[in-house]
Order: C-alpha cells, then sequence, then structure tokens
C-alpha cells in the first residue's frame, strides 16, 4: 500500500508541452480515475507514474519515495493495458508468471502466486490456454492475474475495458471492483468512458489539455460542476446549457435565454448585475413531464413541444422546444408521449447551475 | 465448402451426398495445379535422374536412366573434394545466416523501437546500401580483404554477408508491428532491455525471421561471385565454386554437376520444411489483438 503523489509534474515531448504543472494527490489504498477527451494526457500521466515515460519536470512520489529516477520494474507498480499486452506465446501461466520468474523467484513460490492470482479472477481452468484461445474478458482478467501477482503498492489501468463490448465491460467494471477490496491497493485507472468513472472511482480527476479541471468524488463533481467543461463531461444525456442573460422582472432576479424565455433565478443567482451574460445550466432528470402529478414545491412550469421521443425502458429522453429553446428532458417510460405534442414540464430551478460567460467558470 | 453452405442454404444432406464427386470446375482446376506442379518439379527430377546415369547417357532426354548406377555418387565423395566444399559451404551458410538473423534483427528492432538522435540517417544510410549492387563491391571487398590478409578464409568469404541491409529493413519493417505495450509490459516485468528483445519481440517476429532465414542461407549457399574470388585454394572452395572447375574449357562433366547439385539441394529442401513449419506456426501465434 503506498500513496501517490504528483508535485507540479510537466510533460514536454520535444518543444511540445503536453503535462503543464500537474498537482494530485492519491491517498493509501484510493480508487482515482484520470478521465478527459482524447489526447489530454491521461495515459502521458499514467505512464509516468509507471516510469515508462520520463519526467520533464516536477516530482512523482510512491510512498514516501521520489521515483522519478526509478526504474519501472523497482517502483513497485503493475500496469493493466488496453490491449491486454499478453504475450502470444507464451501460456495464460507463463504470461502470469513472467515477471516472477524474470525475478528468479523458486519455483513453489511462483506457482503458489499464480494459483493464488488464478483463484481470484477465476482463471484456474485457463492457465495452460494460450491468449489467441481466449474471450476478451478472459484475456483481460490474465492481464490483471500478471498485475496481482507482482504485488504492487500501486495498481496502474489505462483504459483496460475499451476492447470489451457494453455487457462485458459492466461485468469487468463490477469485478475490478471487487478486485479492489479483495486485493487492498491505491488504484489509478484512466478511462474515457464516464460511467466507469462514476461507478469505480473514489476519486475522479478530470483532465483536460494538459491540465486538471476538477477533483472530487464521482456526486461533487456531478452535482457542483466547476466549470462548463466538467459538467458537460460528466453526466448522460449532457447537461442543457444555455447562454442567457441576468434581467430583473417584477422586481425578482431572472434570466433571459433569447426573445422568449424569461426564467427566475435562484437565489444563488440574486446577485446577478442586471444584463451580466450567464451560461445556465440544468441536468436533463430537472426537465421533466408534468403528468397529472403535482410538481415538486421549486419547479416552475413551462409548456414545450416534444420534438423527438427516445425510449430507455424505465424513462423516456425527450427533445423540446421550450421558449424558443431547444432542451433535453425525460419522462417516466410509461408515458409514452407523442412527437409532436405539446406537455406541461416542470423545471427544478434548485438544481440549476450558473456559469460565467467569458471564464466559464461556475458562479456561487 | 463453407462458401458453398453459404450459397445454397437450403440444399440438405441428402441433395449433396446425391452430387458428383468431381464436378467440372474442381477438374479443371486439380488438372491446372498438376499440371503446373509438374512443369515445377520437372528439372528437379531431371537433375535427380541424370545423377544416376552413366555418361553417354546424359543427353538422352529419358526421364528413367537405362542402367541407374550411383557411381557418379561414388566418385564425387571418393575422388573430387565434393565432401570438403559441401561442408564449407554448410559452414559458411550457417554462420551468415545466424549472424544475419542476429544483428539485422538487433539493428532493426533498435530502429523500429527506440528514438534517438541520428536515427533516421542511420536507417537511411543502411537503406542506401540496398542500391549498390554486389559488383560494384566486389573490388573494394577484395581490396579490403587483400590489406586485412582475409584472402582465401573462410571469414574472408563471409564477411561481406554478416549483415544485410536488407534484412535490417525487413526486421525494422516487422517490429514496428510489435505493439509496444508488449515492450513495456516487459519493461514493467523487470526484464531488461536486451531480454525484452531476445524474450519478447523475437518470438513476435518468428515469421520473418523464418523468411530471412530461408533467404539468406540459400543466398550463401548459392554464392558463387564473390567465393570464387576470394577463395584461391581448393580446400576453400564452397559448392558453387567446386562445380565451377567440373565445367571445363571443352568438357562438362553433366552427371557430376547434377549428382553434385542432388546432393546440395538436400540441406536446402531440409531448411524450408523446417522454417517453413515456423512461418506457419508463427502466423497463427500472431494472434494479436488491437
Ligand atoms: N511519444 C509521443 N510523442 C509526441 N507526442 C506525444 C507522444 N505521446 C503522446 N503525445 C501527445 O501527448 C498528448 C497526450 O497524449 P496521451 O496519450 O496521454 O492522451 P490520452 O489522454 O491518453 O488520450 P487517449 O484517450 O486518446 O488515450 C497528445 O496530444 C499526444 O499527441
Ligand atoms: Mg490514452
Amino acid at each position: 500500500m503506498a500513496s501517490v503523489s504528483i508535485r507540479k509534474v510537466y510533460k514536454s515531448y520535444g518543444k511540445v508541452q503536453v503535462i503543464h504543472g500537474l498537482d494530485l494527490e492519491i491517498a493509501h489504498n484510493e480508487f482515482v480515475v484520470l478521465i478527459g477527451p482524447s489526447g489530454c494526457g491521461k495515459s502521458t500521466m499514467l505512464r509516468m507514474i509507471a516510469g515508462l515515460e520520463d519526467i520533464t519536470g516536477g516530482e512523482i512520489h510512491i510512498g514516501e519515495r521520489v521515483v522519478n529516477n526509478v526504474e519501472p520494474k523497482n517502483r513497485n507498480i503493475a500496469m493493466v493495458f488496453q490491449n491486454y499486452a499478453l504475450y502470444p506465446h507464451m501460456t495464460v501461466f507463463k504470461n502470469i508468471s513472467f515477471g516472477l520468474r524474470a525475478a528468479k523467484l523458486p519455483k513453489h513460490e511462483v506457482e503458489k502466486k499464480v494459483a493464488e492470482a488464478a483463484r481470484i479472477l477465476g482463471l484456474e481452468d485457463l492457465l495452460l490456454r494460450r491468449p489467441s484461445e481466449l474471450s476478451g474478458g478472459q484475456r483481460q482478467r490474465v492481464s490483471m492475474g500478471r498485475a496481482i501477482v507482482r504485488d504492487p503498492q500501486v495498481f496502474l489501468f489505462d483504459e483496460p475495458l475499451s476492447n470489451l463490448d457494453a455487457t462485458l465491460r459492466h461485468q469487468m467494471r463490477t469485478e475490478i471492483k471487487l478486485l479492489h477490496q479483495k486485493v487492498a491497493t491505491t488504484i489509478v485507472y484512466v478511462t474515457h468512458d464516464q460511467i466507469e468513472a462514476m461507478t469505480l472511482a473514489d476519486r475522479i480527476v478530470i483532465m483536460r489539455d494538459g491540465h486538471i479541471q476538477q477533483v472530487g468524488k464521482p456526486g461533487e463533481l456531478y452535482h457542483n460542476p466547476k466549470n462548463t467543461f466538467v459538467a458537460g463531461f460528466i453526466g448522460s444525456p449532457k447537461m442543457n446549457m444555455l447562454p442567457g442573460e441576468a434581467r430583473s422582472h417584477n422586481g425578482a432576479p431572472h434570466l433571459a435565454l433569447g426573445e422568449d424565455l424569461l426564467i427566475p433565478l435562484p437565489d444563488r443567482g440574486a446577485h446577478l448585475r442586471e444584463g451580466q451574460r450567464v451560461i445556465m445550466g440544468i441536468r436533463p432528470e430537472d426537465v421533466v413531464m408534468v403528468n397529472g402529478q403535482a410538481p415538486g414545491a421549486n419547479s416552475w412550469l413551462h409548456d414545450a413541444r416534444i420534438n423527438v421521443v427516445e425510449p430507455l425502458g424505465s424513462e423516456s429522453l425527450l427533445i423540446l422546444e421550450l421558449g424558443g429553446q431547444s432542451f433535453t428532458g425525460k419522462c417516466a417510460g410509461r408515458i409514452e408521449p407523442a412527437a409532436g405534442t405539446t406537455a406541461q414540464f416542470a423545471l427544478n430551478l434548485e438544481n440549476m447551475h450558473l456559469f460565467d460567460h467569458e471564464s466559464e467558470q461556475a458562479i456561487n | 465448402m463453407s462458401a458453398e453452405a453459404i450459397a445454397t442454404p437450403l440444399t440438405d444432406a441428402s441433395d449433396r451426398l446425391s452430387r458428383p464427386l468431381l464436378r467440372p470446375s474442381k477438374v479443371l482446376m486439380w488438372s491446372v495445379l498438376m499440371v503446373g506442379g509438374l512443369l515445377m518439379v520437372l528439372p528437379f527430377i531431371f537433375m535427380v535422374s541424370t545423377s544416376l546415369k552413366f555418361n553417354n547417357e546424359i543427353y538422352e532426354l529419358s526421364l528413367l536412366p537405362k542402367e541407374p548406377t550411383w557411381s557418379n555418387y561414388q566418385f564425387l565423395f571418393e575422388e573430387t573434394r565434393f565432401f570438403r566444399w559441401f561442408v564449407n559451404s554448410l559452414i559458411i551458410a550457417t554462420i551468415t545466416t545466424v549472424s544475419v538473423l542476429f544483428f539485422d534483427s538487433l539493428v532493426g528492432y533498435t530502429l523500429a523501437k527506440f528514438k534517438f538522435r541520428g536515427r533516421i540517417f542511420v536507417f537511411v544510410a543502411i537503406l542506401s546500401t540496398l542500391m549498390i549492387p554486389t559488383e560494384m563491391l566486389i573490388i573494394p571487398w577484395f581490396l579490403l580483404s587483400r590489406d586485412l590478409g582475409w584472402l582465401d578464409s573462410y571469414w574472408g568469404i563471409m564477411f561481406p554477408g554478416m549483415m544485410t541491409g536488407f534484412g535490417t529493413f525487413l526486421m525494422k519493417q516487422f517490429f514496428e508491428s510489435v505493439p509496444d505495450d508488449f515492450l513495456d509490459a516487459a519493461r514493467i516485468d523487470g526484464l531488461n532491455e536486451f531480454q525484452i528483445w531476445w524474450e519478447v519481440a523475437m518470438p513476435l517476429v518468428k515469421p520473418a525471421l523464418a523468411a530471412l532465414a530461408i533467404f539468406i542461407f540459400l543466398g550463401n549457399w548459392t554464392a558463387f561471385l564473390w567465393p570464387l574470388i576470394v577463395t584461391t585454394s581448393e580446400d576453400l572452395y564452397t559448392i558453387p565454386v567446386g562445380f565451377a572447375a567440373f565445367s571445363g574449357e571443352f568438357t562438362t562433366d553433366w552427371e557430376l554437376i547434377m549428382t553434385g547439385a542432388t546432393v546440395a539441394t538436400l540441406p536446402t529442401l531440409l531448411i524450408f520444411i523446417m522454417f517453413q513449419k515456423f512461418i506457419i506456426r508463427g502466423v497463427m501465434l500472431t494472434g494479436l489483438k488491437g
């Protein structure tokens, strides 16, 4: 077990800087997920922790130790790769034990460790097969086995599930979570799948262009995004985000969206200047079709035209035109409204997010 | 068969049984293949049959010798230095092949998987050697060998072929297709760079190694010009150089040449069978999933 601390880390390839002074403290036993769009530097960061990539500036500590100049094999880490990186010419047993054999561990100890890992991952019957004779999920389990037998202080995962189909991905997600409970270690996990991030992480780190945008518990990022990028990145379907202007109306602060829509601001927005330009964010689950039952106390009601209905079973997504603006909303799955009809919607304005128009930072 | 099954999904088993076993298209295909195959092996058969003929029969184009005889083989091994040449060829082809496999793949790997200053320059320099024909190199090689005292020695015969630009290029291309993750995984597993090359990367390019081995072995086995120039003593001749001696100004001992050629084919055949298995297995093994 070990903490990982990343202090003012820079990375450049030639003249191009791709990580710009990144700070991150990862506690013992913590499951941290790095997430961000393609090319934002997640893999680079992970590979610097692993020692596969030089650190241009700053320090990385694993436990008490600065590891900047420590070889990967001596960092007490193990890594699981996206394409599994199983040696095709070796059996599962040989793949899992490869590092142990390279370290010249006695044979009985190698066998004991492999057996233990195989038990944890349910690979007992596959030890004599070659990787080409395994399914995608089995391959990924083998590559986790290879990581487990190293008894690492830190597990590093680089998009381990992105080659699997949806069902298998869900299953493996659960297995990784169980694994974290069984072999208590620090995990740094890279993904671009936000559901993976939300379900697995103790804390999520959202990156963009080599900068950290926000670090926090999944719920924190979801409910209190610091800026429009985080707000748009976390949550599916995406948060509705619309530019507007603060305007007082009948002596109360309102938000004008386009020509026709005037929405009362919650107390949080009371301090906005008249005419201040902001971006309003509201999640689809806070734009709900009113269907008979009484809307919540803080709801604000408005009619909207339903343009598209996307049934998901338990609920349906609705693409709406509300006061001249396009929104995504929801309704319960049994309601089945028809496209082209008009209905009343309740907007839960207490959960509204406000961002500054220029800086795109949240306004509190 | 599977293609048929798709094309006619409704035919049941009984229908398939009643179908004629030899359909015209199949017959045609097999005939063409057989004729092609025969054309390929015909020279080989002639070679073997000539080696079993007496001298007075060799200009008859019969496939079967009238009086088959082992006398040519006896003569070749007892009266000429053929056995010595055979061993020379074997030693030279084997050493150069092993050397080429080792060095070319080492350099190819380095060029494919490491970034260093001057990498492109080194690569282009190696590539450019491919554009120089052997004939142009013979004189420099000869002068070099003369000055360094390598004339008329095994080393003298072998040194130009111990590494090849072609092999380096080939191996570089193949190593480039080996995913970096394999190497990184091995780095984390604690292997040093040399071990990674030998234990992880090399097994992954076995098909290329096999192809290169066949190519280089055959090239050296049949090499003629340079061995002829660099050797003077008969004891250092390779098979092709020795054969040249059978072919005199006025007469050519075809039956002896054919006998020698028959024997000389055996190792190449062996090498081919050996490595062909490798190539096929290698292709199957490289079940890389991206
Ligand atoms: N070896 C390299 N040489 C030059 N630039 C590189 C190299 N590796 C990565 N980069 C650049 O660094 C940036 C970060 O790359 P990185 O692989 O870390 O992204 P990522 O967040 O993992 O993206 P993805 O989700 O696509 O895997 C990218 O802009 C990429 O082009
Ligand atoms: Mg990546």
